[in-house]
């Protein structure tokens, strides 16, 4: 039974070894934001034109990249926030004790947390963050981060109401959620080595007790008074708001791009069979995701084009990896981890959703 | 250097907490535009959030920071999205949006609405509502010079006395639930459109529903059967009483209003409906 890495961690500070982070590097975050400034400045200057087309085109996408923003970034200072007062509050004694010794058992737990611990997938990535550094163990830290905006009470409610208190629907959604999240996570199981999954600066801090990814260098626990410790929290949960945050920016221009070259009454006329038709709106849920709970409305828009099997397929991926998310996991894991990541949800959602066509078909 | 850094972060909280307070304050008017209502909450926490990280930042001052010039980058693109607003909030979703939003498969909907109505014949009596003569100003305010005609009938039924006003209902509710208010008369305000693919005589009366912000906007309508004596003229908002059916296309009911009355009217402050 492979033991959880703060055991020896834990044994390094019973012998007052201290560590210090060292500083988390992001050269690919450096470089997509300059890029990212230059298209921007472009569009902009293209709005400026004197084309009526250019005009339009310009406000469309700046209508659908300030509104996703001003519903996403809130949400995710939340869960900076949160993860914050998790760095400083909570012990890696509590986190070992709760997730027990056991990877797999840790995996199916991460599993359903979402149902007491409801939270949308912009701000789910600073919490896992955190949780990581922490040592909640990666194979249940990466269930947690993809089962934890679609098992939750909020997103079945929309879900119910989209389809009309369709029932049938809400628990497919949420049970293959948690299917494709437990499957992911003991995938991970099979890997040992966390430490090459997720970014150095992380891996080294890993578990420890001075887990300051501001290289402050300090100890959380030297700081006793409460006042204290919530300005550290305050440092820990702003240093990730930097971090993510312009992933978060940078991803959600890139689906607000997207929607407004790529009408949504376009992908209906390229469904031909159903395992086409889950195909293409699995990719659709990739490119113009924007929430799970709006997820639900336009799933349910194609409800008399599209199979069952093809929106859930959208319903499904779509909180678990879409642009501004594959971006937002770069601060957390490696390009190797995101494309595995990016690859095992595709391919077992694809599986699970031809699974889900075969049985409504022959049952 | 690090000073630098940390008046950089400084200001992009400030800014940032800054214009999310005025959304939540003086500018909700403008937030409705973009975000559903039940989720003004978001942002008003996300500006405490920024307040705070504002207060720990300026309070650790430099100490501590790292000495990393490749965070300006990132605190820059932090600020893309406030550059936008002004952009984003002079769009308007008209009908050129509405078709790209629509499903296609709706056509064949559409042409089954079409076959029926041609097979009815409709007697369109157009009567004026009575509304307070403020409320009728405007209403004459909208329109253009090719809305003449229109205008003086609707003007001239007016003078002749009109039926009780009804209380408007959400178009979502007969939208969505058709079959409760069908044969009954009801009062909606939406905005009209055209499409080619419609029957002469039909026009799309829309809205747009937004769930969580208007990105996610798809527009709910009902077809209007009108007459040719008072035709209503596309891209304008209308407040309408008639009758309401619907016609059953692959288990999707689309509502169908037969006017009785029409009065132009000025947009709504909140021109979605949630």
């Amino acid at each position: 039974m492979q033991q959880l890495p703060m055991f020896h961690d834990f044994a390094d500070r019973q012998n007052g070894h201290q560590h210090v982070a060292p500083e988390i590097r992001d050269v690919p975050g450096i470089a997509l934001s300059l890029v990212f400034l230059t298209v921007a400045l472009l569009l902009f200057l293209y709005g400026q034109a004197a084309s009526e087309s250019a005009a339009r085109f310009t406000g469309m996408v700046s209508l659908n990249f300030v509104s996703i923003l001003l519903e996403a970034l809130p949400f995710m200072l939340i869960g900076t926030l949160l993860g914050g007062l998790i760095e400083v509050f909570v012990s890696a004694e509590a986190v070992d004790s709760f997730f027990g010794r056991y990877r797999r058992r840790a995996v199916f737990l991460a599993g359903g947390l979402g149902l007491f611990f409801p939270t949308c997938e912009c701000a789910i990535v600073p919490v896992v963050r955190r949780l990581i550094i922490k040592g909640v163990p990666l194979p249940a830290a990466v269930c947690f981060m993809l089962s934890g905006p679609i098992v939750n009470l909020i997103v079945a409610w929309s879900t119910a109401v989209a389809y009309t208190w369709n029932w049938k629907m809400v628990f497919l959604r949420m049970g293959c959620g948690y299917l494709v999240a437990v499957a992911t996570g003991l995938l991970l199981c099979l890997y040992g080595r966390e430490d090459r999954l997720v970014l150095p600066g992380l891996a080294d801090t890993q578990g420890q007790k001075a887990s300051c990814g501001c290289g402050c260098g300090c100890e959380c626990d030297n700081q006793v008074s409460i006042p204290g410790k919530v300005q550290h929290a305050l440092k820990h949960a702003r240093d990730d708001f930097l971090s993510v945050g312009k992933y978060l920016v940078i991803g959600t221009f890139i689906t607000a791009l997207l929607r407004a070259m790529v009408p949504l009454n376009h992908f209906d006329t390229l469904a031909l069979s159903p395992w086409l038709a889950i195909l293409i709106m699995m990719v659709m849920a990739i490119v113009m995701n924007l929430c799970s709970e709006a997820d639900a409305f336009i799933a349910a828009s194609f409800r008399w084009i599209l199979p069952g099997s093809a929106q859930l397929g959208f319903l499904v991926l779509g909180p678990m990896l879409d642009l501004k998310l594959m971006l937002m996991y770069l601060s957390v894991f490696r390009k190797r981890t995101i494309l595995f990541l990016a690859l095992s949800t595709f391919i077992l959602v694809y599986l699970l959703m031809l699974l889900v066509e075969f049985l409504s078909v022959f049952v | 250097m690090i000073l630098m850094l940390s008046l950089c972060k400084s200001l992009t909280f400030a800014v940032w907490a800054l214009f999310l307070g005025w959304l939540v304050t003086w500018g909700r008017k403008d937030l409705a535009y973009f975000l559903h209502p039940r989720l003004f909450w978001v942002d008003a926490a996300g500006a405490v959030v920024l307040v705070l990280f504002l207060v720990a930042t300026l309070k650790e001052g430099g100490k501590g920071a790292k000495k990393t010039l490749p965070e300006l980058p990132a605190m820059l693109v932090l600020f893309v999205p406030l550059a936008f607003f002004p952009l984003a909030r002079n769009v308007q979703l008209d009908s050129s949006v509405l078709q790209s939003r629509l499903q296609s498969g709706r056509e064949e909907e559409n042409q089954v609405v079409n076959d029926a109505s041609a097979a009815q014949e409709s007697e369109f009596v157009a009567e004026a509502f009575s509304p307070d003569p403020g409320a009728q100003a405007s209403s004459l305010d909208a329109f253009d010079e090719s809305d003449t005609d229109a205008e003086d009938r609707v003007a001239r039924r007016q003078e002749k006395g009109a039926p009780q006003d009804d209380s408007e209902i959400p178009l979502s509710d007969v939208v969505f639930l058709p079959e409760e208010y069908h044969g009954k008369e009801a009062t909606v305000v939406c905005k009209t459109a055209t499409d080619s693919r419609l029957a002469k005589g039909t026009l799309l009366c829309y809205r747009y529903l937004i769930t969580c912000c208007i990105a996610d906007a798809q527009p709910v309508y009902l077809l209007l059967k009108q007459a040719e004596e008072v035709p209503l003229v596309p891209e304008k908002w209308v407040k309408i009483k008639g009758k309401i059916s619907y016609t059953t296309y692959r288990g999707y009911k689309t509502p169908i209003m037969e006017p009785d009355a029409c009065q132009y009217v000025s947009e709504p402050d909140f021109p979605w409906i949630f």
